[in-house]
């Protein structure tokens, strides 16, 4: 309803944002946009929240809405994933709890700047594992939609040590393959992080 | 009654020599099963290699899960395998037996790599799991149920903590592994992907085109690492002190270019784990200085008598610290 009134060129706007179509001075201002007007913000939670939401994932501003949102449908759907037990003990031990995701974080939204996309997100919520039962609905913080780009290399802060171990990954991984014992999962490492050339 | 106690002797008889016969049968046959592990293994790489099949698999690393789709099939010229991420950007990775093909449409990159020339990594890597006791112990677990198959349960557990162990489901029918689990060497899952779907069909075709959306926007890119690629029978490093059963699998290098550098590639492997080891001059970019780590990947970088030494690969951290340090100028 609210967005009968936005122009049509704001929705344009907006979905080319999403394709990352602008040039930076042009999304620079409709991004100001989404900051100032809240139909434009809602038309634009609405435009992620659609199902491929993921899929176009190259620009990625995330207002208060996006992780309200994310925080309603968690707690309509809970789910709860098992967390390896070395996982929780390296959690729990001298580590500070999940400390490497706001370094690797970090990391990600200067690699992705550096491909030009743009990554804006509120801060990455501990969903502590050893917390009692039903955790994710009762959690205060907001939720962040998980990065998909960017690597996830612990301790690591340098986006150009980044994709040189990446490269050496994706090359090691073409003489690592013993005969199917990990089977796909050498090239699943690039499937599922980052690879860039 | 009469009838009755007439029996009993013989019942226990019965009993007692069925006792016998299975606690002498018990033996031998759980040493058979666990040489049978080694067939079963066997079974497994051709299986995974000589098959045609698609399925839908979930990997679960650290917190972090993925679902993804890989296609095989095995045609008249070759092997290809297609490996797509269901989460996400939709990234793949083609592989046949000329090339690797990584498509990125978050990055819009295409790049595509040429497989090693004449140099069969699957012959480097023929496991011959029979010979590796020394350093793993082999065991049937049992039986169990994934992916609505019945499964047949082996392990790979490492007699120390310079590599994986392996907790394989395989099934009953094709022998293709349903569920692998990596562990530490306390047991633990590192890793865990496990099938939910998983369809043996000789006639599967994965000939469709990528679902590339606007080809043209994307950046094409030859892997020049690999184009030049050739084994070296000499080397200015060797390796000393390397943990038990790991060896040199095969040295590479990559001459020096008008833009990169030279690389010596390292590989680095105990039959079953590996890592690769890369050393370059020491330049104005700078390397990876102490360990990181990526799901079950570690790596060690450090500086070395003006390199830059860095090891990678599926193993833990204690090996690539290890390898890393480990290597050493040859004398000649």
């Amino acid at each position: 309803m609210s967005d009968i009134r936005m122009s049509d060129k704001q929705r344009e706007q907006i979905s080319a944002l999403l394709d990352d179509e602008l040039s930076s001075d042009q999304a620079a201002e409709t991004l100001a946009g989404l900051r100032e007007d809240e139909q434009l913000r809602s038309a634009w939670d609405r435009y992620h929240l659609i199902g491929d939401v993921m899929r176009g994932e190259r620009v990625h501003v995330t207002t208060a809405n996006v992780a309200d949102k994310v925080r309603q449908r968690l707690e309509s759907e809970p789910s709860i994933i098992a967390v390896p037990k070395s996982e929780q003990a390296a959690e729990t031990g001298q580590r500070a709890p999940v400390r490497w995701l706001r370094p690797a974080a970090g990391a990600a939204l200067a690699a992705s700047v550096a491909v030009g996309a743009v990554m804006v997100s509120p801060h990455l919520t501990q969903i502590s594992p050893e917390s009692e039962g039903i955790t994710v609905a009762t959690a205060p913080a907001p939720i962040s939609l998980p990065q998909h780009s960017g690597t996830r290399w612990k301790n690591l802060s340098q986006p150009e040590v980044e994709s040189k171990l990446n490269r050496y990954l994706v090359d090691h991984s073409e003489y690592a393959s013993p005969g199917g014992m990990t089977g796909v999962l050498p090239y699943a490492s690039f499937v599922s992080y980052d690879a860039k050339p | 009654m009469h009838r009755s106690s007439a029996m009993t002797p013989n019942l226990k008889n019965m009993r007692f020599i069925v006792l016998l016969a299975s606690a002498v049968l018990l033996l031998p046959q759980q040493l058979l099963a666990d040489e049978d592990v080694h067939h079963m293994l066997k079974k497994m790489v051709q299986a995974v290699h000589g098959l045609s099949y698609e399925g839908t698999f979930v990997y679960l690393h650290g917190n972090q899960l993925e679902s993804m789709w890989v296609v095989h099939t095995l045609k008249e010229d070759g092997e290809r395998e297609r490996l797509i991420s269901l989460n996400g950007a939709a990234r793949e990775v083609v592989r046949d037996n000329a090339s690797v093909t990584c498509i990125a449409p978050d990055a819009r990159s295409v790049s595509v790599g040429k497989r090693i020339l004449g140099r069969s990594f699957r012959a480097v890597f023929s496991i011959d799991t029979s010979q590796l006791g020394a350093i793993y112990d082999f065991k049937v677990l049992g039986h169990d149920r994934v992916a609505g198959r019945p499964t047949k349960v082996v392990a790979i557990l490492p007699k120390d903590q310079y590599r994986y162990g392996y907790r394989i489901y395989l099934d009953h029918e094709h022998s293709l592994p349903l569920k692998t689990d990596m562990l530490d060497s306390s047991g633990e899952a590192i890793s865990q992907v496990m099938f939910t779907h998983m369809n043996v069909d000789p006639h599967i075709d994965d000939r469709a085109e990528s679902t590339l959306e606007g080809k043209e926007l994307y950046r094409w890119g030859q892997r020049n690492s690999t184009q030049t690629r050739r084994p070296v029978e000499k080397s200015n490093w060797v390796f000393k002190n390397l943990p038990s059963g790991y060896s040199l699998s095969i040295h590479t290098q990559r001459p020096s270019g008008k833009e990169s550098r030279g690389v010596d590639h390292f590989v680095l492997s105990d039959g079953l784990a590996s890592l690769s080891v890369y050393i370059e001059q020491q330049g104005e970019q700078s390397g990876l200085n102490g360990s990181s780590q990526m799901g079950a990947v570690n790596a060690y970088g450090s500086l070395f008598q003006g390199h830059q030494v860095t090891a990678v690969g599926e193993v833990p951290v204690a090996t690539v610290k290890r390898v890393a340090t480990a290597l050493q100028r040859s004398d000649k």
